[in-house]
């Protein structure tokens, strides 16, 4: 057993916080999540810059093929500092599955775009269940050498500004559904984006398909393999997310202390009471736990282990105690917590979107169940 | 960072393993330790001892091995799968061993450390800190040990000492400062008391599982010899402090139902989920993946304790939360576990309809006292809190 972060990792993980600390400021902040689109361009080209939108990509494709460490640590900060770009649906969700089940000439186009942030890439494929409104799973009909593209699936972040879309739909030619990837283009006929008024900050989108149409040369892999293929990746995407939810976790857990320390009532600092010192003991040891849940994930990753019990475990702890930690802080900031100034809000509602994004921990949960022959 | 244990840890487990899979096998009486220290056998401790696994940490000179605590936890971690009797060496190995190592005199060392390594006979030691008026409180303390020429002479009385009665030695904390202007903590030495001694009284506690597995002791005038002084005079409170990380790092506190919940996921594999209600059967696989999770955490923070102590940092800090975490994971898994079995899990073992091997009513009686032995949960959150957040005392 080794805990240590090796001299290379904290020297990164000390770039991203530099970089971050300097461009994230509260207000910054503020302003781009009130803009139309909900993220900066400017920052998007400064990240894509530093290479982070090029992290999982081999350099062939003009990535730096970083190890899933150091992706795991990016967004561990990603978390703490409440940076929303479409880094994770267009790196992350979409070029992953593209890397997973693309063909070469299709990695060749695509991915460098990913790599270099020129383009973003959406994702919209379901996550869990809920994804994909009743009766509105995306059917793909083939219509001469291209597809046509019906139905619907929600919560797909950064739509309006996609080249590309990625979508999951049964290629339906027979009985047995034959989930296959397709990438649309949005500005093409049958296709709208919706806002979704959530009460998450980082905006979703539904994406709504009427017969889209799609050249055969963009389904992705092979017909019938779709799930596959995002099954493949959703480990290493759950794990990006628990990274996220930790260094979220820890921000969170800081500013309560901090604000325990500081705010005074009854002639001494709240963080005197000992009720108060439980709670943010509880959310410490909470912070702790998720910390070591997906650090291991992210060690299983790196090293190529098998890793579906870890990562349902991550997901599970991460998404009940960053909820929890995050409603408990509202008991200690008071009313100043429930006011926009504050930023508590932010990790409130990042907490509860995270929570339910890849299904929340009763699914997980029953994946560790099953993990456990039980 | 590595989240695996060396190839050479895993050989080293095995052989644990197959040595306690072949001890059990042959023992008659059945193993069932599931109170850390309930179970006492000199012959065991022994069998170990000649495999040289107790003091595993300890220096080569005074019988150890200089290994790791991470590989003290693996040990450990065996001996609460199986139930061993470890109740013999178990408080010298964790408690005394590593306070003589830091404070003892080379005398003490060179006596004590051996013969608790080899298990030899009076080598057995139990704890004596708290009094009756005197729980979390530890510096409420008020026996007193007096110098009067080469001895202390000792008054007052101990309690909640659990193995007194089968403890040759007793690790005393005792005021030698009376002058009430002295500040509390500055005030009480740590001592190692012969049991035996002329006005040493040890009177059994019944304890809510019906067992007698603690202990009221009581001291008129007992003389201890200075050498058996540990480190400084008046400095006991301090040094009480600086060894605690020791005691509250280690897995048993997490496993010392283990078999609870091995037995527990074995006895759902065998269940006929088809005939259950189907509510409760998907409660019973999220009440299990839950405790799977939380064992999880629990172990990796004992073993990422150890690995600070290897280290050579200090601590305290996840010491304390560790233990509070694994304490409060204990307590519950007996309380899940019974309702996971439901009504026949009230059966002790002995019984025909006892659904377990093991004895889930009679842990689920010993939860509660899980929570606040050596430290309460509520003492070690204010540790986290103060210590490690830095939020202010009072």
């Amino acid at each position: 057993m080794d805990f240590s972060i090796t001299k290379a990792h904290q020297l990164l993980r000390k770039s991203f916080v530099d970089y971050l600390k300097k461009r994230c400021d509260s207000d910054s902040r503020r302003e781009w999540m009130a803009s139309e689109k909900g993220f900066s361009q400017t920052v998007w080209e400064e990240i894509s810059e530093l290479g982070w939108t090029g992290l999982p990509f081999d350099e062939k494709y003009g990535g730096l093929n970083g190890s899933f460490f150091e992706l795991f640590f990016l967004f561990e900060q990603l978390g703490a500092f409440q940076l929303y770009t479409p880094l994770f649906t267009s790196s992350i969700l979409t070029g992953m599955v593209l890397n997973e089940a693309g063909s070469e000439s299709q990695k060749q186009f695509h991915l460098p775009k990913l790599s270099d942030g020129d383009a973003v890439y959406a994702a919209a494929y379901p996550l869990q269940e809920n994804d994909i409104p009743a009766g509105q799973g995306v059917k793909a009909v083939p219509v001469y050498d291209t597809w046509h593209l019906t139905g619907t699936c929600l919560f797909v972040q950064h739509a309006p500004v996609a080249e590309k879309i990625l979508v999951l739909a049964d290629a339906d030619e027979g009985s047995a559904p034959r989930p296959t990837l397709f990438l649309v283009d949005p500005k093409a006929h049958g296709t709208t984006v919706e806002l979704l008024e959530t009460l998450g900050e980082e905006k979703e989108y539904a994406v709504r398909l009427d017969g889209a149409i799609v050249d055969t040369k963009n389904i992705i892999g092979d017909i019938g393999k779709g799930q596959q293929y995002i099954n493949n990746v959703l480990p290493r995407a759950m794990a990006l997310k628990c990274a996220e939810m930790t260094g979220g976790l820890q921000a969170l857990t800081d500013m309560t202390v901090a604000y325990a320390k500081q705010r005074c009532q009854f002639n001494k600092p709240l963080g005197a009471l000992q009720i108060v010192q439980h709670y943010c003991a509880d959310m410490f040891t909470d912070l702790e736990g998720a910390r070591l849940l997906s650090y291991q994930t992210a060690y299983r990753i790196n090293d190529g282990l098998e890793c579906h019990k870890e990562v349902a475990m991550a997901q599970a702890w991460c998404s009940d105690v960053y909820t929890k930690s995050s409603l408990l802080a509202h008991q200690i900031f008071g009313a100043n917590g429930f006011t926009e100034e504050y930023d508590l809000h932010l990790y409130t509602k990042h907490a509860k979107v995270s929570e339910l994004m890849f299904g929340h921990s009763v699914f997980q949960r029953s994946a560790v169940a099953d993990s456990m022959n039980i | 960072m590595r989240f695996q244990f060396t190839p050479a840890q895993e050989a080293f487990r095995k052989e644990v393993v197959s040595f306690l899979e072949a001890e059990k096998a042959a023992d008659d009486t059945p193993w069932k330790s599931y109170e850390l220290i309930g179970d006492a056998s000199i012959e065991f401790s022994r069998k170990l001892a000649k495999k040289n696994w107790i003091g595993i940490t300890w220096p080569k000179a005074y019988g150890g091995r200089e290994l790791g605590y991470v590989d003290k936890c693996i040990v450990s971690e065996e001996m609460c799968r199986f139930q061993a009797p470890i109740g013999f060496h178990f408080l010298g190995e964790r408690q005394v061993g590593p306070a003589l190592i830091k404070f003892g005199t080379d005398w003490q060392k060179e006596y004590f450390l051996p013969r608790i390594t080899a298990a030899e006979e009076k080598s057995s030691f139990c704890l004596l800190f708290s009094e009756p008026d005197a729980g979390s409180d530890l510096a409420a303390c008020s026996t007193t040990a007096i110098l009067d020429g080469d001895h202390y002479i000792v008054n007052g009385q101990k309690t909640w000492n659990s193995g007194a009665h089968h403890a040759n030695w007793g690790w005393l904390l005792a005021k030698t400062d009376t002058d009430e202007k002295t500040p509390k903590h500055m005030a009480f030495s740590e001592f190692m008391v012969d049991l035996t001694l002329p006005g040493v009284t040890i009177k059994p506690i019944t304890n809510m599982a019906g067992e007698h597995s603690f202990n009221e002791v009581f001291f008129d005038n007992v003389a201890i010899h200075k050498k058996y002084l540990v480190g400084k005079e008046n400095m006991g409170f301090k040094q009480i402090m600086a060894q605690i990380d020791y005691e509250r790092s280690g897995p048993e506190r997490l496993l010392q139902n283990l078999p609870v919940y091995e037995q527990t996921i074995a006895y759902i594999r065998k269940m006929d989920a088809a005939s259950k209600d189907p509510a409760y059967y998907a409660w019973i696989r999220d009440a299990a993946a839950q405790l799977e999770i939380e064992i999880s955490i629990g172990r990796l923070m004992c073993y990422q304790t150890a690995w600070i102590i290897d280290q050579k940092k200090p601590a305290t800090i996840q010491a304390a939360m560790g233990k509070a975490f694994c304490t409060q994971v204990a307590k519950r898994l007996n309380d899940v576990a019974t309702r996971i079995i439901g009504r026949t899990s009230q059966i002790m073992s002995g019984s025909d309809w006892a659904p377990l091997e093991t004895d889930v009513a009679r842990c689920f009686l010993w939860g509660p006292s899980y929570t606040l032995q050596g430290g309460s949960v509520e003492v070690l959150k204010n540790i986290v809190a103060q210590r490690g957040l830095g939020l202010p005392r009072n």
